[in-house]
């Protein structure tokens, strides 16, 4: 009987107002942030004060570090990622490719790979402004893709119309200024976003040489084993994100949630600007030489005197279960709750906002915070709660839990970008939400579904803080057993590793584009 | 959302939910360890073999330090999933008997091994172990100029802004701090600290870092552990080892040490496996590895390129009191310190 009247509901309640839609997406962002809260509470009712000296040294550090990268990416990726959305180039398909590769290496193997290049050149040590701007390079790897993918998606938004008559009136100078304008807001969040990342990543630093907070954060954790002092300064780092992010989120996310909502455009072709297209070449060519093919060179370099294939091979074969189990768990549970919240948040402008604020809001915060919260749950609750938060499935719903911001994004896009014209003929015609969701959205979206499964599986398995703290013992992936041998093993052997990983990203890259495509 | 919920979905989903829920039904037993993998691994895989027992290994990392497995430790207290520490020194055994994590066990295989080298009341054992030895590059310091005591490292102008230690929050460098505050009292020991920041010193990552520096030649010398010196000995690096203050304080010795944690899911093959690396077997394959691990054990060889414990000069340390020291030092001295120095 309850099936029956399950099977009655309209299809058009995916697009009229609900209590439904609040509810599902406070829960989602309260899902997201649950585990951190019982940390977040030890730290607020704790009496000592973290701020000593080092620490606001290491918080002027990140502040240093999190703006370089911010200001530079959003100077290099924007102009980037507008070339390459407005004007076709050689080698277009392939240089795109190249880009994103550093989006799916944890950081710590670019920094490993530009502390070898600092070797070659000497520079191994020198002050704190050498050790700065190795770490502003290194987290400027991911930064700078992210930002040049964020403008180029949101610059291929402009309707033909639009770009032709700004070209007809000013030429391609004037239409550049415009569109760099157009698609300012879009650009300057995801540089935002990437600055922010940088506080809650201890990797580069510390292997560079300029530490900032995260890496106090370590040090309260894993030295002085002291719980209460870790959990307040990851509170600081927290209130400090949320200063930036806030106001950020409020300003910026209705321009985005503006952009994200589909539009019936007429897109502009791509131009054939013989000019314009080399320097594209040019500038694309430059950043992928800068951010992947020199921090590669790093890391191939002890290769060069032996390459242990065999031996790097027997540690893949290993991690490689692990690995894809997390990624996989963590692509389906992530996808499956992007798309209930895109369905929830709809085509209404605040809830739009609230999720588009709450995604943001997750995608801050440091990712160990979740996970340690999960570690004191697993050990709070009763063994039978095991298979649930002690388990591969615990790490895969923690790293589904940190990257849902990405597959929501990709899901409120898809769902943008359907009529709400066919949900509402369907309601006429008497069809059940079940009949609309298996005929019409589900294909709909299913290659946004497939593509965010695809992001999320690559950047969870290219992340390594959640799944240190969480593995099950004997429960490696490919990237934390690299982390874990990287300062005793052989040089060599740390590189194979490394270069199999990159090699592995970049096959299920090109393979997930072609599915993609396909679909 | 039924197009998800075809049967075919459903069968995946109950694959991944079984993949990724499932524990193995085989005899296992759980071994967390701040030993390096590729030196575990394989005492591990030959524990495997002889007992049929698998053995799931959860190790540390150096450099990076962020797992914070013993952090892990503690917030398991309550229901381990470990049943075996095995630290690489005996510092964080021993915090684990003051937080109430480890249980006593004094493994039958432990009689021939020195007294001195574990905890009195049992609640840990030590077996082979590493020294901290200076290693100096021998293009820039000639065999007969070596520094011969770490406090050279912190007076000598010749070594000024040459010398790299690791950072001394973290590892056996921490242990070699607070063992230097133990054995000189506060005093001297934060004055040799401050010599060395006045002296230059440059605070690296770890002491693998330690050892390529000083490989490459970015620093002349640098304190680091005896598995690191055999390393850069092994990649031809000109490199040469100091066992120092060998007429003064002596040289620090670093036993391993095993724990068997309280409560732990499978404490008798925790039991097992710690006896089996109180074997000769186990000290014979730390001393032939990569690792040259100086074995405790009477019988068993020394790696030739190493000097034999019983040659050294040993730092007389109370292993006991380290950790107390440490917590204090790792809140506040040592810690302001690596602020100061984290360049």
């Amino acid at each position: 009987m309850g099936n029956e009247e399950q099977q009655m509901i309209s299809c058009d309640v995916l697009e009229k107002p609900g209590w439904w839609r609040e509810i599902s997406l406070v829960t989602i962002i309260f899902l997201s942030l649950g585990p951190a809260l019982p940390l977040l509470w030890v730290a607020v009712t704790e009496a000592s004060s973290p701020l000593t000296g080092g620490f606001a040294l290491a918080v002027w550090r990140s502040f240093v570090v999190a703006t370089a990268v911010t200001g530079l990416s959003l100077l290099a990726g924007l102009p980037a990622g507008l070339l390459s959305a407005m004007y076709d180039f050689p080698g277009r398909r392939i240089l795109l490719a190249l880009l994103a590769i550093p989006l799916l290496v944890p950081s710590f193997l670019w920094a490993i790979g530009l502390s070898q290049v600092r070797i070659v050149l000497g520079l191994q040590s020198g002050g704190p402004w050498l050790g700065a701007i190795s770490t502003v390079f290194a987290f400027l790897a991911p930064a700078l893709p992210l930002v040049a993918y964020m403008t180029l998606v949101s610059a291929r938004r402009l309707s033909k119309g639009q770009v032709d008559a700004v070209r007809l009136v000013g030429g391609e100078r004037l239409l550049f200024v415009y569109a760099a304008r157009a698609v300012l807001p879009s650009a300057l969040l995801a540089a935002i976003l990437a600055g922010i990342l940088t506080l809650s990543d201890p990797g580069p630093g510390q292997i560079l040489g300029y530490s900032g907070i995260a890496y106090e954060i370590l040090v309260s954790f894993s030295a002085s084993y002291d719980f209460a002092l870790a959990a307040q300064q990851c509170a600081v780092l927290t209130g400090l994100v949320l200063v930036v992010a806030v106001p950020v989120a409020i300003f910026i996310a209705p321009r985005v949630a503006v952009e994200i909502l589909g539009r019936e455009i007429n897109l502009a072709p791509l131009a054939r600007n013989a000019c314009a297209s080399w320097i594209t070449v040019g500038v694309l060519s430059c950043i992928v030489l800068l951010t992947t093919l020199l921090p590669l060179t790093g890391i191939v370099r002890p290769l060069f005197g032996e390459f242990p294939v065999a031996r790097a091979f027997g540690e893949i074969s290993r991690t490689i279960r692990d690995t894809l189990l997390y990624a996989l768990t963590a692509g389906v549970i992530a996808t499956a709750m992007g798309i209930w919240m895109a369905l929830a948040a709809g085509r209404e402008r605040q809830l739009r906002r609230l999720a588009l604020v709450g995604v943001f809001l997750v995608l801050s915060l440091p990712p160990s915070l979740n996970a340690l919260g999960m570690v004191e749950l697993g050990t709070i609750a009763p063994a039978w709660l095991d298979p649930l938060l002690r388990s591969r499935f615990t790490v895969g719903l923690a790293l589904a839990l940190r990257f849902l911001p990405v597959a929501a994004v990709l899901a409120m896009r898809s769902f943008g970008s359907t009529s709400p014209s066919q949900c509402l003929v369907g309601a006429v015609h008497g069809v059940t939400l079940s009949q609309f969701l298996h005929r019409v959205l589900g294909p709909a979206m299913l290659p946004a579904a497939v593509t965010a499964c695809m992001v999320v599986a690559l950047e969870a398995t290219a992340e390594v803080g959640t799944v240190l703290l969480l593995r099950p013992p004997g429960a490696d992936s490919i990237p934390v057993q690299i982390f874990t041998v990287m300062a005793n093993a052989p040089e060599a052997l740390v590189a194979a590793l490394c270069i199999f990983y990159v090699a592995g990203a970049a096959l299920l890259l090109t393979l997930g584009w072609i599915l993609a495509a396909r679909i | 959302m039924s197009f998800l919920l075809t049967r075919r979905a459903a069968l995946i989903a109950f694959l991944i939910v079984q993949g990724v829920t499932t524990a193995s039904a085989a005899p296992e037993v759980v071994v967390y360890t701040s030993v390096d993998d590729v030196f575990a691994r394989p005492i591990a895989e030959q524990f495997t073999k002889k007992t049929g027992i698998q053995v799931r290994l959860v190790p540390d990392t150096e450099e990076t330090k962020s797992t914070g497995l013993l952090n892990r430790m503690i917030a398991e207290k309550s229901r381990p999933q470990a049943d075996v520490f095995w630290s690489g020194d005996p510092v964080r055994a021993e915090v684990l008997k003051l937080k109430g994590i480890a249980s006593i066990y004094k493994s039958p295989n432990a009689a021939e091994l020195p007294k001195e080298y574990s905890d009195p009341e049992g609640y840990w054992t030590g077996f082979s172990a590493r020294v901290r030895v200076i290693l100096y590059n021998t293009t820039q310091i000639a065999k007969d100029q070596a520094p011969e005591s770490i406090f050279d490292l912190a007076s000598s102008p010749g070594l000024r802004g040459k010398v790299c230690i690791a950072n001394p929050l973290f590892g056996t460098t921490s242990m070699q701090a607070a063992a230097l505050f133990v054995a000189l009292g506060d005093e001297p020991a934060r004055n040799y600290f401050e010599g060395l920041s006045r002296n230059g010193v440059k605070m690296v990552s770890s002491n693998g870092e330690v050892r390529r520096r000083v490989g490459e030649g970015d620093c002349a010398a640098g304190i680091a552990d005896s598995d690191d010196a055999n390393e850069v000995v092994k990649d031809k690096k000109p490199v040469g080892i100091v066992y120092p203050d060998e007429s003064g304080i002596g040289t620090l010795i670093v036993p391993n040490a095993t724990v068997l944690v309280a409560h732990g899911p499978n404490p008798d093959n925790g039991k097992k496996f710690i006896d089996f690396l109180l074997t000769p077997e186990t000290e014979r394959a730390l001393a032939e590895s990569d690792a040259a691990q100086l074995p405790l054990l009477p019988n068993v060889p020394t790696p030739p390129q190493l000097r034999a414990i019983g040659t050294l000069h040993p730092m007389h340390v109370d292993y006991g009191k380290l950790a107390l020291k440490l917590d204090d030092l790792s809140r506040g001295y040592l810690r302001e310190w690596a602020t100061k120095n984290n360049r």
